[in-house]
């Protein structure tokens, strides 16, 4: 598709007309019509989006967007837990190391952040058009709205995960942020969004959806136990029915360690990603601590976190492209072992670490280590660089070595709950940021 | 492509001249002939390529070395000559030529530092007016004559205040970014347009948009295409006052250069031939410094460096210098012109090969005994031909064709802020992390890998390289790009009586660039670097098409019996612009060997193309009163096709009037006439504008690849009611000269509004589009004055001193980004604090500042900042919020630091906003700037040339080489006062007093970088650089014609030859924007003054000869 800008219009055509009256003596080929119409084949015009047959391509923005906002916030956010470690020259990945994550002008999480705005926007707005397509029975291929609903819910999870506000602002029009307090309403927009994909979905996302779910319900939960910001839960265990159903109905479909991965293409990389970060230019390393993770019942290297740590450095293709996990069946059996802790069901618990565990062929937990250090130590092994650490850093009132007490900035270290500011690129240009009641 | 079309048109239009010499021959029988030499009246020297033209004829010649000329083909009667040269006044004769007989006139011409009498370009397509009628001023330069001059960049630089050529670094074969009085835009390009002959050239350069990437400097400009021995002028528009006519895309300034042409005669040659050599000044550079931490350390770095080194005492070596070589370079060209009445030619060539003063040599050692070899190279070679043919069928008609072409090639090192450039890893280095540990044999190896002294047996890091490779792996990159570039023109000029002139313009530029870069397999020579291991191939190729077509004409009238004069400039030109940019990357090869981009494992490509149509027709209308006064008025009407949809063409008006009271035939009898003889007064108005981009009033979404299958995301959010922005300049000024016109003054005062800027504006980036979007919202207002000074202070046979001095004064502020956020040079970057902000100079620095003294007994800031109260120093390490006192500080630093970090200092928030980077800097453009020098003649053959320039005046410098060096903890942190502070503040064996003196050097001289930029990183730049020194021996004619020439000249030069300045950086003038393709944004145009790990300017020494037969 190409549009072509033409000045069709009758002012056009005068214009045109005088564009001749000077040209047209000095081009002996003569003829002045379309002098000043130049094409412009580089791009699409945003009309021709209202054409439903372009619905698959427009979903696979809407997918490419969200990985693509995934791979530059992930660094970051990476950095700033223990799973890497700042090896480089630009300070401001530095600052997140110790843990100074409330610094809207860090220039990290400013320019991830322009990406995070693109794929909210990109997902919401492509589920209004397919809705409409929709409801006129002109979307052929349903799916394209199921995939919409899907990653379209984990860009919005994913923001409610890492940021302590957001805006829902339309091109050139600002909008106030939501707050704070208010931010698990990107939550349930996210479950809104799955639940309506699962209505129309042939089967063929089946435990995509329902693990996405999970996952985000259960995400949900834990951002409770993080807010407000600045103590840690006296109970970080999280128990939520609606996450536990749908982790089971999910780990029903699945073929025993199953995950929903997306991948992200080196054609599509931000300007920031996480794997050139580390495996390309050296700025950041895999974190010691993970480097150094031992099994807490075999007291053996962790193979878990080695595997991931292996596949992530060494992928098959780019050494600076990857899979991202969404959501895994470790994770599902994470969710249901955690919410069996939370009820004091050990033995449900001990069935559902154990099924994690027996994965990678490691010996089963009996009560070698309270059953809580367990928890931790297999979120931690197995959903790394799944931007979860954050927040079980803060529930589980951990703290990582580099943090430090900056009098500068709200840091991790005396915070616990502090996230990602929004930053100075958007607090620039949305006066509602600055000026809420403005708007 | 190109060639077998130059090769057809060179061809064919050497028949024609084969052809037409011998019919010119048999037609030049029966007329006559005028012919006589042109003189210096001062010296009785000679005067070359003076112009002697016949009044109201097409017919004309120029003098060769013996300051002779010859116009053949001349009908019979009465003519007026005039004989020109700039620099002297013209002058007038008349002589009675008889069919078949030769007239002789000679002329002695007086030198006038005023050149009221001067011809210059007044509009497109080349038509021409006398300077004293134009109310605007237009600058002419003219090759300097004895300076060796390599590029048209070097031409232009410091000859003309007000213009500005800003290198990015010491690079051979690097362009200049070229600004005329500043900035005349916020967000689209500030270069000038150039036209040669007539016709739009390719002003851009660098390499391309997509995959190739240089770290910024180096990056060649296509102005530089044009052979610089080709050139006969540059004229230079200031601005939109002299520019109007020209319309759309002329607000920054216009360059328009004039070829030369042949003259009728028999051939001339002229042959120049030049060797040179480069270095780079070594002295600017500190060596690298570290110390040992620990006595295992100091020993294993003792063996290293085969030398004793102490814990904790300092040590240094030249890691960064150790890249320079002395370069060398051979320029040779050759030109002949000469013809008949009916055609004349102009043949020239010139091939220029340079091999810079860059080398990876030193680094080149054995691996395990296998040499590995470097690829980055600096070369930059040349070969440039150019014809000019004239054809006069008739006296009122000439037909000029004229083709340039050149092509060229250029290799170069990753350079400036790129953490993969040999030289910015050298500059990181700390010789204390030098270590050979993956050449070990064991871990209890006792040689540690050491070959010899700094020398590993295999890999490893001997100069303690930063985190991201070894210089010796950074080597293996090569960069390059191979040009070819062509422009032709075809002019035809009728002239049916002396009323009326007719020109039309027909010419293509056309240029064509492949810019590579390469990184072999195996290139992680040291197991180091991970860039890509497996090695990478990035290609672009740019193609450039601009056509010009244009027609004026004029209608020159004398009213009321010679009391008025009138000259009516009427006209249309239009050009098309094609600009094509592919591009591919690709890594993961697998295995040495390949070096093409599809044997890689993860293609990825790139392309853009864009068209823009701009044309336009004009009128202008100059009446003057008794030749000294003289009224202009005249309009350019515009389209673009970029201007969007709601908008129609855009109308430039502009009005000037020029005085000249001394051409009143009573005032060189008065008082007035007597103590100034050459006044002029003049003042002119006018409007230029600039267009948006192609395609930037379009709301698009751009390809995006997931896992799935091609995607859509928001690309430009678009604007359908763009419409260009107009600048509306005015400048009043006046020559007045002295002492029988050697002396003279030439003062402008101009101001520039700039209305309706397009401002490239951050829209809410959760509104879905991340790319910023032009908006006619912003005003800039910048104003200065021109200040030159010329005298011609002796001019006798054996002696003769001119000198010159220029001075600029600009002033430039943002006046409104009509409320759009402020920009930042370098996007989210925090090290550039370059911003443009509403109420400060485009580029202002802003950023961090330590805590200041409170004021009086304030325990404040008036906003509720922190300020140092009496006692109280800028440091907080008991993390209260508060500056400690003295005491505070003496205990903690009772016990060593384990890092130097432990004593971050209290960053001042004066205005208590949360934002610890606002405060104001300095500005990266200088209050002034301009140049001096002259040439001085002796013992009747000998002369002595020279040209200084400077910048001064709040000229504010960020030094990101030196904040590195001084303050990051792994790269650099590497000066001997860093080194000197942390090993005090380190070292067990200081007194906490020690420690204290080494703290406030840390944070008063060095701490920087973030969250700390601008702190310890913005300097003075002011400086004087001798620019130009040049010996030149003209040997006497009898000497000269023993070699079997007619004039014969050794000339003995130096380039940038010294260099004042109290900046302690590498260099005043090198930046880390190079000229890329001459391209639009906020970096381009205000990333100015940041020094970051560029190469200083070079210093060249030259023997030249020049040779005419």
């Amino acid at each position: 598709m190409r549009i072509i800008s033409k000045g069709s219009h009758a002012a056009g055509r005068c214009r045109v007309a005088h564009a001749g009256l000077a040209l047209a003596g000095l081009l002996a080929a003569g003829g002045c019509k379309g002098i000043l119409d130049v094409e412009n084949p580089n791009n699409i015009a945003e009309s021709s989006l209202g054409d439903p047959q372009a619905a698959v391509q427009q979903a696979n923005g809407v997918e490419a967007s969200t990985v693509r906002m995934i791979s530059a916030i992930a660094a970051p956010y990476a950095t700033a837990t223990d799973e890497l470690d700042w090896t480089g020259s630009r300070e401001a990945w530095n600052e997140l190391e110790k843990g100074v994550i409330s610094d809207y002008l860090n220039e990290f999480t400013d320019l991830a952040f322009t990406y995070v705005g693109e794929a909210r926007y990109t997902g919401d707005e492509t589920i209004k058009r397919f809705e409409a397509f929709d409801t006129q029975k002109r979307l052929r291929d349903r799916n394209s709205l199921v995939r919409t609903y899907l990653h379209t819910a984990i860009a919005h999870a994913a923001i409610a995960d890492m940021f302590d506000d957001f805006a829902f602002s339309s091109k050139q029009t600002p909008a106030k942020p939501v707050g704070r307090a208010n931010m698990f309403t990107l939550y349930d927009k996210a479950i809104g969004y799955l639940n309506k994909a699962a209505v129309i979905d042939t089967g063929d996302f089946g435990y995509a959806l329902l693990a996405t779910r999970a996952r985000i319900k259960h995400a949900k939960a834990v951002w409770m136990k993080i807010t407000p910001q600045g103590q840690t839960p006296a109970n970080p265990l999280v128990n939520d029915a609606g996450a536990n159903a749908d982790a089971l109905a999910a780990l029903a479909l699945s073929g025993g360690d199953d995950a929903f991965k997306m991948k992200s293409n080196i054609e599509a990389q931000p300007d920031i990603n996480i794997w050139f970060e580390v495996n390309g230019r050296n700025e950041m390393s895999i974190g010691d601590v993970y480097r150094t993770l031992t099994d807490p019942i075999t007291g053996l290297p962790d193979p878990v976190s080695a595997r991931l740590i292996s596949e992530f450095e060494d992928p098959p293709t780019s050494s600076q492209e990857g899979f991202f996990t969404i959501v895994s069946d470790r994770e599902l059996l994470l969710i249901l072992a955690e919410s069996a802790l939370a009820t004091n069901d050990l033995v449900t618990f001990a069935s559902r670490i154990n099924a994690v565990r027996s994965l990678d062929g490691l010996p089963p937990w009996t009560g070698q280590v309270p059953a809580l250090e367990i928890l931790k130590f297999e979120r931690q092994a197995n959903l790394f660089l799944q931007m979860r650490r954050l927040a079980d850093l803060y529930r589980f009132g951990l703290k990582v070595a580099q943090w430090s007490a900056d009098p500068n900035f709200k840091s991790a270290f005396d915070t616990p709950g502090v996230l990602f500011p929004i930053p100075n690129v958007e607090r620039l240009a949305n006066p509602c940021v600055a000026n809420p009641s403005s708007c | 492509m190109q060639p077998p079309r130059i090769l057809r048109r060179a061809v064919i239009a050497l028949a024609v001249l084969a052809t037409t010499l011998g019919s010119a021959t048999a037609r030049a029988q029966g007329i006559g002939t005028i012919d006589g030499t042109v003189l210096d009246a001062g010296s009785r020297r000679p005067i070359q390529s003076a112009q002697v033209t016949i009044a109201g004829a097409l017919a004309g010649a120029m003098t060769n070395a013996a300051g002779e000329y010859r116009i053949v083909g001349v009908s019979p009667g009465s003519k007026q000559l005039t004989a020109r040269r700039i620099g002297y006044a013209p002058v007038n004769a008349t002589v009675e030529v008889v069919a078949g007989q030769t007239a002789r006139q000679d002329f002695q011409l007086q030198q006038a530092v005023i050149e009221l009498g001067t011809i210059v370009t007044v509009g497109t397509g080349g038509a021409q007016g006398l300077a004293k009628a134009q109310g605007n001023t237009v600058a002419t330069i003219s090759p300097p004559p004895n300076i060796p001059i390599t590029s048209i960049s070097e031409m232009l630089q410091g000859r003309e205040p007000g213009i500005q050529m800003l290198p990015s670094s010491g690079l051979t074969g690097e362009g200049a970014r070229i600004r005329i009085r500043g900035n005349a835009s916020l967000s689209q390009s500030n270069e000038p347009v150039v036209y040669v002959d007539g016709v739009r050239v390719d002003n851009g350069g660098g390499f391309g948009s997509g995959y190739v990437s240089t770290g910024g400097g180096g990056q060649p400009s296509r102005l530089d295409d044009i052979d610089p021995n080709s050139v006969e002028k540059v004229e230079i528009l200031k601005g939109a006052a002299a520019a109007t006519l020209y319309g759309t895309e002329a607000s920054n300034g216009v360059i328009i250069v004039t070829t030369k042409k042949g003259s009728a005669g028999s051939p001339r040659w002229t042959l120049n031939a030049e060797q040179a050599a480069s270095q780079y000044p070594k002295g600017r550079v500190e060596n690298n410094w570290g110390f040992a931490r620990s006595d295992s350390q100091a020993a294993r770095l003792s063996k290293f460096y085969g030398q004793q080194i102490q814990k904790f005492a300092p040590f240094s070596r030249p890691f960064a210098t150790r890249l320079y070589e002395t370069g060398n370079a051979t320029t040779t060209s050759l030109a002949v012109s000469g013809g008949t009445p009916l055609l004349t030619y102009y043949v020239g060539g010139r091939l220029q090969r340079e091999d810079g003063p860059f080398s990876g040599e030193a680094y080149n050692a054995p691996i395990n005994g296998v040499v590995p070899g470097t690829r980055s190279k600096d070369i930059a070679n040349k070969y440039q031909g150019d014809v000019n043919l004239g054809l006069s069928p008739s006296s009122f008609f000439r037909l000029n064709v004229r083709a340039l072409y050149t092509q060229s090639h250029n290799d170069l090192p990753d350079n400036n802020n790129s953490i993969y450039a040999p030289y910015t890893l050298a500059l990181f280095s700390k010789p204390e992390r030098a270590e050979c540990a993956a050449s070990q044999d064991s871990a209890n190896d006792p040689t540690f890998g050491i070959a010899s002294v700094e020398r590993c047996r295999g890999p490893g890091n001997p100069t303690g390289a930063s985190s991201f490779a070894t210089v010796r792996e950074a080597l293996q990159r090569s960069i390059g790009q191979d040009a070819r570039h062509v422009n032709g023109v075809v002019r035809g000029t009728y002239v049916p009586n002396a009323a009326w002139n007719f020109d039309g313009t027909f010419g293509i530029d056309f240029s064509s660039q492949r810019s590579s870069s390469f990184l072999p397999f195996g290139n992680n020579l040291d197991f180091r670097t991970n860039q890509a291991n497996e090695g990478d191939k990035n290609v672009d190729d740019r193609t450039f098409q601009v056509t010009t077509v244009g027609a004026n004409g004029s209608y020159n009238t004398d009213l009321f019996a010679g009391m008025f004069s009138s000259q009516l400039l009427f006209g249309a030109q239009g050009f098309i612009t094609k600009e094509n940019d592919e591009s591919s990357t690709n890594q993961g090869f697998p295995g040495p060997g390949i070096e093409v981009v599809s044997g890689g494992s993860t293609p990825q490509v790139f392309e853009v193309f864009s068209s823009i149509v701009n044309a336009g027709y004009f009128a202008q209308e100059q009446v003057g009163f008794r030749d000294w006064l003289f009224t202009t008025v005249g309009a350019r009407y515009d389209y673009n096709s970029a201007f969007g949809k709601s908008s129609g063409g855009v109308l430039y008006p502009k009005a000037s009037i020029s005085i000249i009271p001394s051409d009143r035939p009573t005032y060189a009898a008065s008082f007035l006439g007597r103590a100034v003889p050459v006044m002029r007064l003049r003042a002119a108005i006018g409007k230029a504008g600039r267009q948006p981009g192609a395609f930037d009033k379009l709301t698009t979404y751009a390809p995006l690849t997931s896992e799935e299958g091609g995607g859509l995301v928001p690309d430009n959010l678009g604007n359908p009611d763009l419409k260009p922005e107009i600048s509306t300049e005015w400048e009043v000024g006046t020559e007045l000269g002295f002492l029988d016109n050697r002396f003279a003054i030439d003062f402008t005062r101009w101001q520039r509004v700039l209305k309706d800027a397009l401002v490239a504006r951050q829209f809410p980036v959760t509104g879905g589009f991340r790319k910023l979007q032009l908006d006619n919202i912003g005003q800039l207002d910048a104003f200065g004055w021109d200040l030159k000074l010329k005298a011609f202070v002796v001019n006798r046979p054996n002696v003769s001193l001119d000198l010159y001095a220029n001075t600029a004064f600009l002033s430039q502020l943002v006046k409104s980004l009509g409320g759009a956020p402020p920009l930042k040079v370098g996007g989210s970057y925090p090290r550039y604090r370059n911003f443009i902000i509403e109420g400060y100079a485009p580029g202002a620095l802003l950023g961090a500042q330590l805590v200041r003294p409170c004021a009086g007994s304030a325990t404040t800031t008036p906003a509720g900042g922190v300020c140092l109260r009496p006692g109280e120093l800028p440091f907080d390490t008991n993390g209260d919020g508060r500056p400690d006192t003295e005491a505070q500080l003496l205990a903690f630093l009772a016990n060593p630091l384990t890092n130097i970090t432990q004593i971050d200092p209290l960053g001042a928030d004066d205005n208590n906003d949360g934002n610890k980077l606002d405060h104001y800097l300095g500005k990266p453009t200088p209050d002034y700037q301009g140049s001096f020098g002259g040439s001085m003649r002796l013992f009747q053959n000998w002369q002595v040339a020279t040209n200084f320039e400077y910048k001064a005046g709040r000229y504010t410098i960020t030094d990101l080489t030196g904040a590195f060096r001084r303050s990051n903890p792994n790269n650099g942190g590497n000066t001997r006062a860093r080194a000197t502070a942390e090993a005090t503040l380190l070292n067990p064996a200081s007194t906490a007093q020690q420690r204290l003196e080494a703290a406030k050097v840390y944070v008063y001289q060095l701490r920087g970088l973030s969250p700390y930029d601008g702190l310890n990183q913005n300097f003075a730049g002011d400086f004087l650089r001798w620019r130009e020194l040049s010996l030149t021996y003209n040997t006497p004619p009898a000497w000269a014609a023993r070699l079997g020439t007619s004039d014969l000249a050794v000339t003995l030069a130096a380039k940038n030859f010294a260099l004042w300045t109290k900046y302690a950086g590498v260099d005043p003038e090198v930046n880390v924007y190079g000229r890329n393709g001459g391209a639009a944004g906020t970096d381009n145009n205000f990333g100015d003054a940041i020094d970051a790990f560029g190469f200083p300017l070079q210093r060249r020494f030259s023997l030249a000869v020049r040779a005419s037969f």
